[in-house]
């Protein structure tokens, strides 16, 4: 429409297309340092990943340029700009009209074309910065970010570690066998999966159970026990593991060996000994009781029925249950409560009869029904 | 439609400086106050003065009669002032022959210039007889419709602080006004070349005149100046955007469109130019704008006046759609 307005148009493609750009920088920036974090964190990345985050920048600035441009005044509207900022009267505007050559001026300057640029190359030394800082993080940061097991975690398994080291030094089992819970323990510990601790710490948990049955006194214990000098030693320094130690020999032999061949600190002794430790006494109860797996059908209806019942729309499936529960006397319907407010209901169909006291604002509903029972009648 | 050309225009520009210098020449110290009258009349269109007593409203309406070489009255509005003592009335009058007829005595608004001082001292029955004739520039009395001489103005002033006993304009008349100036007092240097040179404040004779003819030829001409697209739809967006504009309970009526178109044309004329840009707009927005925006609470409350919000629509709106 307008030779003047063209250079107002060119400024404003310039302008636009570098503040777009520059702001498809900005995010691009942002976005990628955004993803090689995230990429780190994940374990994911790699080298052949950073040229395709670095190329992600320049494909977001064009974008941004791009994107800029659609915001383009019409030609219409470059030229009112321009009329405006050169306060050219109008005539700018009506230089397609006949006789505008007598008013031909000189070629305004282009409007200045107002483009926020400083604030977003502001904000772009942060966004590079925090690309850089993408990269630069230490990846102990990512590491202890990536194990969020909670802390009872390795507090077990220290724990199990501690008691597996303390049987290898007292060898208060077989060097084989504590060799095999270590050996488990280790692989409890490398199949742990972090962002799911639960089948590790059941793991550890029924190991530590394990350890546990292991350490149950025996004689085979007790034996190692007292054939350990440093154990022994240990008892003999410390008076409350003496206590302990007696204690567990009390326990084991229960003071109920009619031999009389227990002693403090040894096993019963002689083999054939049925009393004792581990060889189970007539006295352990129904524990020894056989079972009986008796078909609960062939016990008849006295003893137990799991028959369900049916029961047809209307009916009380616990109507007679509910008749014996109230043909007791009630105990409140003697003395000066049952003289007060109770009622006596005679139950013509059961023969029974129940005394209730009523409240005193039903009595009177109750005493009608009576009424109309007993004109019924 | 075509441009006009620079000759065209040239001897018109010429007029209308010559008689801006001696309406300067004559009142001191408010050029741009003169050049907003003069676009004012160049429009056809009324205008209402508003300032303070003693300020030189109704000199300013008398230099412009002169200059202009119209038809000049003034009416001193009053309370008691009756409609047919602006317009005219019907007395019976006993002719040569000794019949009688109702004949038409024309009131003093038949004239071109019509200085209606203090206007809103009369009652709002009076103030509604100047209604026909501002719009349709023509009186009706007892069914025949008698039009006004061309051009006709009316130049209203009013006291804007002596309020009491007083009928404020309705909307409906307040419209008919192109312009609401206001009329301000002149500084300390303007005092001082009033007093010394004239005596008694006596406003000297024009030096120059306008003849009927080149303010006939001036009115022609300025309604040939073009308004470009551009800027007609800026007028119209700023129009549209008085409404809904925060404290305004009333916004401009297409009128105040046609009145900005007009007013800019003139405004372009007077700087000789062909075409209306964005600066002549501006230049007469406010003056358009301010008495025909109704303002709620809100204003009184917050002290805006009408002034500041044509500024804030002005400035809010963009000359680019």
């Amino acid at each position: 429409m307008s030779v003047h307005s063209d250079p107002t148009r060119r400024a404003f493609i310039r302008a636009l297309a570098a503040e777009g750009a520059l702001s498809g920088l900005l995010w691009g920036c942002a976005a990628s340092a955004f993803a090689v974090l995230a990429l780190r964190a994940l374990s994911l990345h790699a080298p052949g990943w950073t040229p395709a985050v670095l190329a992600a920048i320049p494909i977001a600035s064009l974008a941004g340029a791009l994107l800029a441009l659609r915001r383009l005044p019409s030609r219409g509207a470059c030229a009112a700009l321009t009329e405006d900022a050169t306060h050219a009267g109008g005539l700018l505007l009506v230089e397609g009209m006949p006789g505008a050559d007598a008013w031909k001026r000189p070629e305004p300057v282009a409007a200045k074309v107002s483009v926020s640029l400083r604030p977003r190359l502001f904000a772009l030394i942060p966004a590079l910065a925090a690309l850089v800082a993408a990269f630069m993080v230490p990846k102990g940061w990512f590491a202890a970010a990536e194990s969020p097991a909670p802390k009872v975690f390795p507090d077990i398994t220290a724990d199990i570690r501690n008691e597996i080291e303390d049987l290898r030094e007292e060898e208060t089992l077989e060097p084989e066998t504590v060799e095999e819970l270590a050996e488990e323990l280790k692989r409890i510990e490398e199949s742990a999966d972090p962002t799911d601790p639960g089948a590790a710490l059941d793991s550890a948990e029924r190991l530590r159970e394990k350890i546990a049955s292991l350490l149950d006194l025996n004689s085979e214990t007790v034996k190692r026990l007292a054939q350990n000098p440093d154990a022994l030693a240990r008892l003999a320094i410390d008076g409350d593991a003496a206590k302990e130690f007696q204690k567990m020999l009390d326990e084991s032999c229960a003071g109920s060996c009619p031999n009389g061949e227990e002693r403090p600190g040894e096993p019963c002794e002689g083999e054939g000994c049925e009393y004792g430790p581990g060889a189970g006494a007539p006295e352990r109860g129904r524990g020894d009781a056989e079972m009986s797996w008796t078909n609960p059908s062939e016990l008849g209806d006295s003893s137990l029925d799991d028959r369900a019942t049916e029961v047809r729309p209307g009916e009380n499936a616990e109507e007679g249950k509910i008749g014996e529960s109230i043909s007791e006397e009630d105990p409140t319907a003697h003395g000066a409560s049952a003289k007060r407010g109770a009622a006596q209901i005679g139950g013509r169909s059961t023969g029974t009869s129940v005394n209730r006291s009523v409240a005193p604002r039903h009595r009177g509903t109750v005493k009608r029904f009576f009424e109309t029972e007993r004109n019924s009648q | 439609m075509t441009l006009l050309t620079p000759e065209e225009i040239a001897p018109v520009k010429a007029d209308l400086d010559s008689a801006l210098a001696a309406l300067d020449a004559m009142l001191l110290g408010r050029p741009a106050l003169h050049r907003l009258v003069l676009a004012g009349i160049l429009a056809r269109g009324h205008i209402l003065l508003e300032g303070l007593p003693g300020l030189g409203k109704t000199a300013l309406v008398t230099a412009l009669a002169k200059i202009l070489e119209l038809d000049a009255k003034r009416i001193q509005f009053t309370p008691d002032l009756m409609p047919s003592d602006i317009v005219g009335s019907h007395i019976l009058e006993t002719k040569a022959d000794g019949s009688r007829d109702m004949a038409f005595r024309p009131g003093p608004v038949f004239c071109n210039l019509l200085l209606a001082d203090e206007i809103n001292r009369a009652s709002p029955k009076t103030q509604s007889a100047l209604l026909e004739t501002m719009q349709e520039r023509s009186v009706t009395l007892m069914g025949v419709t008698r039009p006004l001489p061309d051009p006709f103005f009316v130049l209203a002033s009013q006291n804007p602080i002596e309020l009491e006993g007083t009928y404020p304009l309705p909307e409906a008349q307040t419209d008919r006004f192109l312009f609401r100036l206001h009329v301000g007092s002149p500084d300390a240097a303007t005092l001082t070349a009033i007093i010394s040179s004239r005596a008694q404040g006596k406003m000297p004779d024009p030096k120059f005149t306008l003849s009927k003819d080149a303010l006939a030829r001036a009115f022609d001409t300025a309604a040939k100046v073009v308004l470009p697209e551009a800027v007609a739809s800026w007028i119209g967006r700023l129009v549209a955007a008085t409404h809904g504009a925060e404290s305004v309970k009333y916004g401009a009526s297409p009128r105040a469109a046609i009145a900005l178109a007009e007013s800019a044309r003139a405004f372009a004329l007077l700087d000789g130019r062909p075409s209306v840009g964005f600066d002549d707009v501006r230049a007469v927005a406010i003056p358009v704008l301010n008495h025909r925006l109704v303002l709620d609470y809100r204003a009184s409350l917050d002290g805006v006046t009408p002034d500041d919000i044509a500024r804030g629509i002005i400035e809010s709106v963009p000359v680019a759609e």
